[in-house]
């Protein structure tokens, strides 16, 4: 690792440099990875995986509240997302760049290469990546995939005769999920003739009818906040939205509900236009349709061996059979779609498909392949290294 | 020295990449924001239904109807779980209620409502020959009696009342709109009745949304 | 005349049930026609020992049971001369044939004689075992306690609570099985000739004794045809109720009965088989000869012990003949011998000899003596090793899939690997230390995984959950992991000798093996390192092919991902020189732990997989190993803070800088 440069500088890039290709900066980082993973894992039980994960993997820095007797002690963390970022920062420059290249150590350059391609994949999939379900009834199709937790408020405007549009308008939750009782913002489009005014966003609710009368009572409804699941699929958002015509007409208050039966609907002239807020939906390029779903059990008992989902996929008007199965998905266009689950209900044998969208899908694949060989070289050289050095002259002692 | 450099450069290049994710990461939201993102609709989506009333939206009632103009909401019960009143004094009433096994099948049930309106019992061949009305999505009778009313419970009867109602059978339970009043406030409130056994529906939450 | 014959007819069936004779149940062809009869139990073909052993296990806590006077302690039984244990199967049969018998022997094992106090029986020890009839005058208490407790949410409950519980189900489920072929013994002219329709008498004999099966299929005919509502006002009732306790209740215990429908795969109990009788016209012959022949067993008993055997050997015989002929007898016969060779167990013991004699060995080093010693100590823990290899081979057969899928056969296997490597190491070391560490952690090993399965109590070869009945990615993933796991466990044995060694041997010697032990560390923890690297990684890629996400932050895959962190950790401190020596063995012990959290930990933190009292006991073993690991790495520190201070005092003359 001692490079040429390793007399004393005052070049601010060598020493910058330095610093961030320093063994000292890679055990640094490790060790707090290690820390963060330990906590992030204990919090699990108690906030959930989706908000563990937000708040100890996917952020820039953490404050971890540590409990000593009924002492509280808040102690400020980097985030799993800094920390990974500082690690590829690191490996580029400490492994690839300062270290020497030979036979020797291409064990190593290859493992660190491909440890940081794998890194490269996590952050375009924490980019781009969509993941939702897809439930289907037997004989029902469907080309849109829901997420698990990410929301928004969908606007969509009909004609006068109720037709709808094809493309809705969306308002990602980045936007709104900060609003809470007091706080407010406000949303414009030139394709609307109305702005919305959001306000007192809670993550889990229920919307209950109310005798009183009061701000926070509209049409004879009110939002109930209710405790936070630690199960994100679980939790039921709703908020208040204003409704400010921009022709200076009656202004409209209105709930929005994740469980609502029905969108709001806002009057402006002939056209409607429906407000609501649901999970952000996606589309495939085709359709599925459920034909049959099959679940085998073991023998005499109840407990499942097998998910079998026998589909018809529709593209294009043509037709063609398809099987998901566990541990087999069907893969399509960038596309997997995964056999996730299943219900049963009155209204028949639903299956629930994991749908999800991954540009990085099988880098792990070819990484870990390649980080396997690279650590196998390496440390096979060593360990013949070793035992020739062990060995020998014992050997010859014994001879 | 030449390597020097290249190293040097390449350093700040990464040092510079390390930064990017961190500028790119918080977005700025002030008090006005433009709503930019857009979603193509799926011809397999369920179509929403417009003008819905909180009380359509929010209550998880697994009924769904329509309170006809002019219509009030009485109290509801287990026997009545929609419960509506019309008329300037409110003298006429139009409920569903639910009987689990049928409460007899549609013969008896016709006969019943026939008793209270001070009527002889129809043979069940003239039961069937009734018309047919759809309740719910479920093909069931349509009952027109005029005479007098004797509640349930009550002793005395009421004259000149008009009694209109569908009686049908979903599996095992019973199901029954029954209005009754001064007979031209009946008439007069038909259509409204239509409108409310048409409006009737239970509500099973579609595929997608929740 | 009439009611002396009667009474004679009761007389007979009593003697009939006395006649079975304890010895004849020991009988080697009886026990071993009866343990490899095959049964459905938990989605799988298993031989009925299994069923016995693992019963056996949960309500008592071993897999055999001794036996002795319980007046005078180490005497023999009254009832069983010449009987010291009893095997699993022995127990059944006893349970089975001479419950009189069993019901005295105490079987139910309580830790915590607080729950026999809740429901008022004499406590006897702290943790104490009791019978069936100790047991039995409370029953009732017991059923009410324990259906109040279960009413409690499971992670709120005592731990008295959970053991009440526990005990009414191991109490009723003992009820239920020694009753088994109580409907065979009953005096079924009494308990329902005066009450049946002539109809259905007709079809009965005149005198004598007769069967519930014959009983069963005329009353079955006779509701079907004129209706439950003939039947006289209580008649239905009575029978009905006689008919569920003798006969459905406890012969609901054990699919045993293959159903002659190859189309249908659940096994039929003898308690559903009845319910046909009396409910279809026509019940297949075979499956109806299974039911009749389990009475004939105890009937043919009259006849002495042969024409026993006989009746046992022609039940056996036909319930494998049906299996058989459905395919389903596959392995029963390998699992009936896998757990008579008892591998497991034969191993500890050669592998905790193997480590007496290489410990001798090192009394004295680099002696004849030790040479010679580590020779002998080389052939029993060879032997050991091969045992515990083809014991997990036996497993993969018999389960049909590759050797690790459960948490039991995680131990067992990282036994195996881990001991394996030792003993490979002793190659480089030379010197009998790596012999006594095979030996170390192959014993340590074996005995946690016969403690675990203990606390589990369960068979240790249930059917697999969908998602993981995948050959390749269990043969992949969950292998290379768990050779992960052994290498991280092996690294921080050995820097725990290190360390020990370190505290009692001193010199020049004694500091080059040191360093020879500390370079073989290291390379254990890369070892261990490459493999949870590329498991973990391959644990992502399975999670993206069954379930479209490569990396969720999941316990165990956060588990997984802190063992290759801290293996990480080590080699780039080393490499920067952070640490050397003791450094590198205060971490690999801390690697140690945290292998120990993802192994083991991680499981225990989700809720509602496992009783409390499992879990209760895996955080204890989980204490007591993190304290004893704590303590060594206070050592390791204590070690460096000595070296610290030594250099410092002798560095006054010639100060020596720190080293980064």
């Amino acid at each position: 690792m001692s490079s040429s440069s390793s007399q004393s500088t005052t070049n601010p890039f060598v020493l910058l440099f330095r610093f961030f290709s320093s063994f000292g900066l890679a055990v640094t980082v490790l060790s707090l990875l290690l820390v963060i993973t330990l906590l992030g894992t204990l919090s699990q039980s108690d906030i959930g995986l989706l908000d563990s994960q937000r708040k100890y993997f996917d952020s820039w820095s953490v404050v971890h509240d540590f409990h000593v007797g009924s002492t509280v002690i808040p102690i400020w963390l980097p985030g799993g997302m800094a920390l990974m970022m500082l690690l590829f920062v690191n490996m580029a420059c400490g492994a690839v760049i300062r270290m020497r290249k030979g036979w020797k150590t291409i064990g190593v350059l290859i493992s660190h290469l491909s440890i940081m391609f794998m890194l490269a994949a996590g952050y375009v999939s924490y980019l781009f990546k969509t993941e939702g379900a897809l439930p289907l009834f037997e004989g029902q199709s469907g080309d849109l995939y829901q997420s698990y937790h990410d929301r928004v408020i969908e606007v969509r405007k009909f004609d006068a005769e109720g037709k709808g549009e094809a493309t809705t308008l969306m308002i990602p939750m980045e936007d709104f999920m900060d609003l809470e009782p007091g706080k407010a913002r406000t949303f414009y489009s030139k394709d609307l003739p109305f702005e919305l005014l959001v306000t007192g966003y809670q993550r889990n609710a229920q919307v209950v009818p109310k005798q009183e009368e009061g701000a926070s009572v509209i049409d004879g409804f009110g939002i109930q906040p209710v405790r936070v699941e630690t199960t994100d699929e679980q939790n039921l958002s709703a908020l208040v939205v204003t409704v400010t015509p921009k022709d200076g007409g009656a202004v409209e208050r209105a709930i929005l509900w994740e469980a609502a039966f029905e969108p709001f609907t806002v009057k402006a002239g002939k056209e409607a236009y429906t407000l609501s807020l649901t999970r952000r939906k996606w589309k495939l390029p085709f359709a599925l349709r459920l034909e049959d779903f099959q679940r085998e059990l073991h023998p005499g008992t109840e407990k499942p061996k097998r998910y079998t989902s026998h589909v018809t996929k529709i593209d294009n008007g043509s037709e063609q059979p398809q099987v998901i199965t566990m541990n087999v998905p069907m893969r399509d266009r960038g596309f997997v779609l995964y056999q996730a689950s299943f219900s049963q209900g009155t209204s028949g044998e639903q299956s629930v498909f994991t749908v999800a969208s991954n540009p990085s899908d099988q880098w792990p694949l070819w990484s870990c392949v390649a980080v396997a060989f690279g650590l196998t070289i390496h440390f096979v050289m060593h360990l013949a290294q070793f035992l020739k050095r062990t060995l020998k002259p014992k050997e010859k002692a014994a001879a | 020295m030449n390597e020097f450099h290249s190293r040097r450069r390449l350093a700040v290049v990464f040092c510079c990449l390390s930064v990017l994710p961190f500028s790119s990461a918080c977005k700025r939201l002030g008090e006005r924001v433009e709503i930019t993102e857009t979603r193509e609709i799926s011809q397999y989506e369920a179509e929403p239904k417009l003008f819905a009333y909180s009380q359509q939206r929010f209550s998880n009632d697994p009924l769904s109807w329509e309170t006809p103009a002019g219509w009030v909401q009485a109290e509801r019960s287990q026997m009545r779980p929609i419960n509506l009143r019309f008329g300037p004094n409110g003298e006429g009433e139009c409920y569903l209620s639910m009987l689990p096994g049928g409460a007899g099948g549609t013969v008896a049930n016709v006969n019943r409502w026939r008793k209270q309106m001070g009527q002889a019992e129809l043979p069940e061949a003239e039961v069937a020959a009734l018309p047919k009305r759809v309740l719910m999505g479920i093909e069931g009778v349509f009952v027109t009696l005029d005479g007098s009313y004797t509640n349930v419970g009550s002793a005395e009867a009421t004259a000149d009342q008009r009694l209109m109602g569908v009686i049908a059978a979903l599996g095992e339970v019973g199901l029954f709109v029954k209005m009754v009043g001064p007979k031209e406030l009946v008439v007069a409130n038909e259509p409204a009745f239509n409108q409310f056994v048409e409006s009737l529906r239970l509500r099973l939450p579609q595929g997608g949304g929740k | 005349m009439k009611t002396f014959v009667f009474f004679l007819t009761l007389l007979a069936s009593i003697c009939q049930a006395q006649l079975v004779d304890p010895a004849w149940l020991r009988d080697p062809e009886v026990v071993a026609a009866f343990q490899s009869v095959p049964i459905l139990e938990g989605g799988r073909h298993k031989p009925l020992d299994t069923h016995a052993r693992f019963l056996l296990l949960r309500l008592h806590g071993k897999q055999s049971m001794k036996v002795e006077d319980p007046e005078r302690p180490g005497a023999e039984h009254p009832d069983l001369p010449g009987v010291k244990k009893l095997s699993a199967s022995e127990w059944l049969l006893l349970s089975w044939f001479r419950p009189d018998i069993a019901r005295k022997l105490p079987l139910f094992v309580v830790d915590n004689s607080q729950a026999v106090g809740e429901i008022d029986v004499e406590p006897k020890g702290l943790r104490d075992r009791y019978s069936w009839n100790e047991i039995n005058p409370a029953r009732k208490k017991l059923q009410e306690k324990a259906e109040g407790y279960s009413n409690i949410e499971r992670n709120d409950r005592t731990g008295v609570q959970s053991q009440v519980i526990s005990l009414a189900r191991n109490f009723f489920d003992y009820d239920a099985t020694s009753d088994y072929l109580l409907g065979a013994r009953s005096d079924w002219r009494a308990l329902s000739w005066e009450v049946l329709p002539v109809e259905v008498q007709s079809g009965l004999p005149k005198e004598g004794a007769y069967s519930y099966w014959d009983m069963a299929s005329g009353l079955g005919k006779f509701i079907r045809e004129k209706g439950a509502d003939a039947l006289a006002p209580g008649t239905g009732d009575k029978l009905l109720t006689e008919m569920i306790d003798r006969v459905v209740r406890p012969g609901m215990t054990l699919a045993i009965v293959p159903p002659a429908d190859k189309a249908n795969t659940a096994w039929i109990k003898v308690g559903d088989l009845i319910t046909n009788v009396m409910r279809e016209p026509q019940v297949a012959e075979s499956e109806l000869a299974i039911g009749r022949n389990r009475d004939a067993m105890l009937l043919a008993a009259a006849n002495g012990k042969e024409a026993f055997k006989e009746a046992v050997k022609k039940w056996s015989g036909e319930i494998r003949a049906a299996a058989e002929g459905r395919g389903e007898l596959k392995h029963v016969d390998r699992e009936v011998s896998y757990y008579k060779r008892d591998y497991f167990t034969n191993a500890l013991v050669l592998f905790l000899l193997g480590f007496l004699i290489a410990t001798i060995g090192l009394v004295a080093p680099q002696t004849k003596f030790a040479r010679i010693a580590g020779r002998i100590a080389f052939v029993p823990l060879v032997v050991a090793l091969a045992y515990s290899v083809w014991g997990i081979a036996e497993r993969c057969i018999i389960n049909e899939r590759p050797p690790v899928a459960t948490l039991y056969e995680t131990i067992l296997f990282i036994t195996a690997v881990s001991s394996l490597v030792a003993l490979l190491l002793e190659r480089v070391m030379r010197n009998g230390a790596g012999l006594a560490l095979t030996g170390f952690l192959g014993a340590l090993g074996l005995f946690l995984s016969n403690r675990f399965m203990a606390l589990d109590g369960q068979d240790t070869m249930p059917t697999l959950e969908a998602v993981l009945i995948t050959n390749f990615w269990l043969a992949t993933h969950v292998t290379s992991i768990n050779i992960g796991y052994a290498g991280a466990m092996l690294a921080s044995i050995l820097s725990m000798v290190v360390l020990a060694y370190r505290t009692f041997a001193r010199g020049p010697g004694a500091i080059e093996k040191r360093r020879l032990l500390t370079r073989i560390t290291y390379g254990v923890v890369c070892f261990g390192l490459l493999f949870s690297l590329v498991g973990t990684v391959l644990g992502g890629i399975w999670a993206n092919d069954s379930w479209g996400r490569f990396w969720g932050w999941d316990p165990k895959e956060n588990g997984a991902l802190m063992i290759v962190l801290m293996g990480l950790v080590i080699l780039h401190a080393r490499l920067g020189g952070y640490i050397r020596e003791t450094g590198l063995h205060v971490l690999s012990v801390l690697l140690g732990m945290i292998t120990l959290f993802s192994w083991f930990g991680v499981n225990q933190l989700g809720v509602g997989l496992h009783s409390y009292g499992f879990t209760d006991g895996i955080w204890r073993a989980l204490l007591i190993s993190w304290g004893i690991q704590g303590g060594f790495m206070l050592l390791g520190l204590g070690h460096w803070a000595f070296e610290r201070w030594g250099k410092g005092a002798n560095a006054a003359k010639a100060p020596v800088k720190a080293q980064g």
